[in-house]
């Protein structure tokens, strides 16, 4: 049903995943958990590990429990590769992500100015290496390119400020059409931007439960936003922090918790004078009628801001 | 058709009382501020035991869209009212009528109650969501559980979710006391369970004695049987209705009292039906084709454990044990173990185990083929469906599918799908043999 889970499960029948050894699933919907059944099923891996995490992240009794989760996964990864972790290494680790999430921060804090330094489609790009990559080589880079950025002959012109908000969004195309027709992404509100990488792994002495508590307290998604709503004030931060003049909710189809926030967050934005497009993904994206309602909203934006 | 009949049939006494029992809910569920009980806006798998605790109560759950759906003109009404709102259409289908309703302001009874709190046991993607709409529109209190899941199942894992959850179970019960500024009551919560637990091993007895041949009931039954469990299944009167039911069905076993007189063939139609066009299973029977029951209506409301004989039988409940409780401390773990061991959600969310308790169902009632629903207004249910369909396939038990939506007929073509199951049954060289 989810198009996003779908085509994670067909690539991996298609064999486009084949130089992996194993494969971890965080539990985080329904949908990617059938893709995940489905991948055990029908592409055998030399390891595969379903780790649960817990849907009610405000409930106290959620951190032992997704403490205890991580150190059951620990083990069968010791299991595994037949090597143990010590506490030493895992320091290290959450040092090495947490670095990288602090270097990512600072390279969306350059989206705040008018004009930002870099385009949003440069920045998903980014994001998404950040997912794929090796983490030390990913923060080399990054740092490189914090550095070059204030001196880069070609930086964005002056656009309208976008707030991209939804479920997972990888599509760096649609960024550069938005670009194409005079607006830039300055923020975003999704699962390959900030809520992948904007709070760090807190200090404590017991890196378990500090690894747990990162998870249970980052910017959640629909699905984990319950029973008080904590995903609209982080909104409402992020628009008034990179001072976004209108937003674009991207959903992908199928994807129920987001359909439930969508009207709610429209509301929210609107009520803080911020105009909303809503557009649906799926496995195709009519970028034809995208980029007639995109120009569509943009002039209508351009006309208020004139006005 | 007089002369295929195999077996002989009656009507089902119990059906009766099952009507009465519920018109009885609705009924009681409108006048609940009248008659002094705690009104709440509910999910029919939260631990009604321990709400229990808490005084007398009426519950209105997502049940309310099941029953609305059997009159599409007011359910479509209550659609777009929802749909109205911004919201999607293709997500779950039953929170599209419940709080369509809500913002409607009415329901076939009278006007949408106004709960005093709202409660939920979060397993699917929605659940959660769902009744924290309902708590703001409602400006009430709102507490979530959340079902654990331990996927490969392994004793470790089951043992920290049975913890996780009565730290929840724990979490509520404080909770409701700070909200409701009342007294939770240990015994009032113990008679709740024992007749919630007890409830659930009766259903489960009730399906297992579906294996006969004929079957006793057929699938339609089940569901308007199960439904007084889902409703009320904390309530004395609970377990009477469920043990005169066993006690009827048992008798119908024993007679050779079948469902269907021409049975010739078991189905087992996976997902939950069309409600509004449950004309649906009138096909197959044309064909001598009975629904046995489905993963749906056997786990949604049973209990099960494994029999010495290597099958599922009914879970023994603490009042065929003569278990003794303390009190809380050792009532609320032993009821976080039970409801850790729901197999219905645990199903939704990791398919292999899904596939293994099917396949186990298919196995030990005798079934001959599958008919599986690719429910729209259920993603949680139907997101493995294909996976079941293959597997079945794969171990020889012919299967086919067909979509559509079990509350929204606007999702289900109705000749479509009559075309798909008589192509089904023909292939299993079934003629037809009534009109």
């Amino acid at each position: 049903y989810c198009p996003y889970c779908r085509d994670v499960l067909a690539q991996g029948l298609l064999g486009k995943y084949d130089y992996l050894d194993g494969l971890v699933y965080a539990h985080s919907c329904v949908h990617i958990a059938q893709a995940f059944g489905s991948w055990e099923r029908h592409i055998p891996l030399d390891y595969t590990y379903f780790l649960y995490m817990p849907a009610s992240v405000q409930s106290p009794a959620a951190l032992p429990r997704l403490a205890q989760e991580m150190a059951d996964f620990q083990a069968s990864l010791e299991a595994w590769t037949g090597r143990p972790i010590s506490a030493e290494a895992l320091e290290v680790a959450i040092q090495t992500c947490n670095l990288n999430r602090r270097l990512l921060w600072e390279l969306y804090s350059l989206r705040r100015q008018e004009p930002p330094l870099l385009r949003g489609s440069e920045a998903l790009e980014v994001v998404l290496a950040s997912q794929l990559m090796d983490k030390e080589e990913h923060s080399r880079l990054l740092r490189e390119l914090l550095s070059e950025l204030p001196h880069r002959p070609d930086p964005p012109a002056p656009a309208v400020r976008l707030f991209l908000s939804g479920g997972e969004n990888d599509d760096v195309d649609f960024l550069r059409l938005t670009e194409d027709l005079g607006a830039n992404v300055v923020v975003d509100d999704h699962c390959i931007g900030t809520r992948y990488f904007w709070n760090q792994v807190p200090d404590g002495a017991d890196p378990l439960h500090a690894l747990a508590r990162r998870y249970l307290e980052k910017s959640p998604c629909p699905q984990k936003d319950w029973v008080e709503r904590r995903r609209l004030p982080i909104v409402r931060g992020l628009v008034q922090d990179y001072s976004v003049q209108a937003a674009i909710q991207v959903q992908q189809k199928f994807c129920d918790p987001h359909e439930y926030d969508i009207p709610v967050t429209k509301a929210y934005l609107e009520g803080m004078g911020i105009p909303c497009l809503f557009l649906e993904f799926d496995l195709t994206i009519p970028a034809g009628q995208f980029r007639t309602r995109l120009e569509a909203f943009l002039e209508m934006l351009t006309l208020d801001l004139v006005r | 058709m007089t002369g295929d009949l195999k077996f002989k049939t009656r009507p089902l006494e119990s059906r009766h009382r099952a009507r009465e029992l519920r018109e009885r809910f609705y009924h009681d569920l409108m006048r609940a501020r009248e008659d002094g009980k705690l009104l709440i806006s509910a999910g029919m798998r939260v631990p009604y035991e321990l709400m229990a605790g808490f005084g007398d109560f009426e519950c209105l759950n997502e049940h309310f869209s099941n029953t609305v759906s059997l009159d599409q003109e007011v359910a479509q009404r209550y659609n777009e009212a929802f749909e109205a709102r911004g919201f999607a259409r293709d997500f779950c289908a039953l929170s599209r009528l419940y709080l369509g309703a809500m913002y409607s302001g009415e329901t076939p009874w009278g006007p949408f109650p106004r709960p005093d709190l709202c409660f939920m046991f979060h397993a699917c993607d929605i659940q959660g969501k769902w009744f924290q709409m309902v708590a703001e529109h409602f400006a009430v209190p709102y507490f979530c559980l959340e079902q654990p899941v331990a996927y490969p199942p392994n004793p470790a894992k089951r043992q920290h979710n049975i913890r996780y959850l009565a730290d929840q179970f724990h979490a509520f019960i404080d909770w409701g006391e700070q909200v409701l500024g009342r007294k939770f009551d240990d015994g009032r919560c113990l008679e709740a369970a024992l007749n919630s637990l007890e409830v659930q091993s009766l259903w489960a007895e009730v399906c297992c004695l579906n294996r006969a041949v004929p079957a006793p009931l057929d699938d339609r039954s089940l569901y308007a049987l199960e439904s007084i469990a889902c409703l009320i299944r904390h309530k004395p009167e609970a377990v009477d209705f469920y043990r005169n039911l066993r006690d009827e069905v048992r008798e119908r076993v024993q007679d050779g009292i079948a469902a269907l007189p021409t049975e010739r063939y078991r189905l087992m139609h996976d997902n939950q039906p069309p409600f509004y066009w449950l004309g649906i299973y009138k096909v197959a029977e044309q064909y001598g084709a009975t629904a046995i029951g489905s993963h749906t209506s056997f786990t949604l409301m049973g209990a099960y454990e494994d029999g010495e004989d290597g099958r599922l039988r009914s879970r023994r409940h603490p009042r065929e044990q003569g278990m003794r409780f303390k009190g809380r401390d050792d009532l609320v773990p032993y009821l976080a173990e039970w409801y850790a061991d729901t197999p219905f959600y645990e199903d939704i969310i990791t398919p292999q185990t899904r596939l293994t308790n099917t396949l186990r169902f298919v196995e030990e009632w005798g079934v001959d083929g599958v008919v599986i629903h690719l429910n729209r207004g259920c993603e949680g249910v139907t997101a493995g469906a294909l996976e079941l369909r293959l597997a079945l396939r794969e171990r020889g038990i012919p299967a086919t599918v067909y979509e559509g939506n079990y509350v929204d007929r606007r999702d289900l073509s109705q000749s479509q799908v009559v075309d798909t199951l008589e192509s089904f049954l023909e292939s299993q060289g079934l003629k037809r043999i009534s009109p």
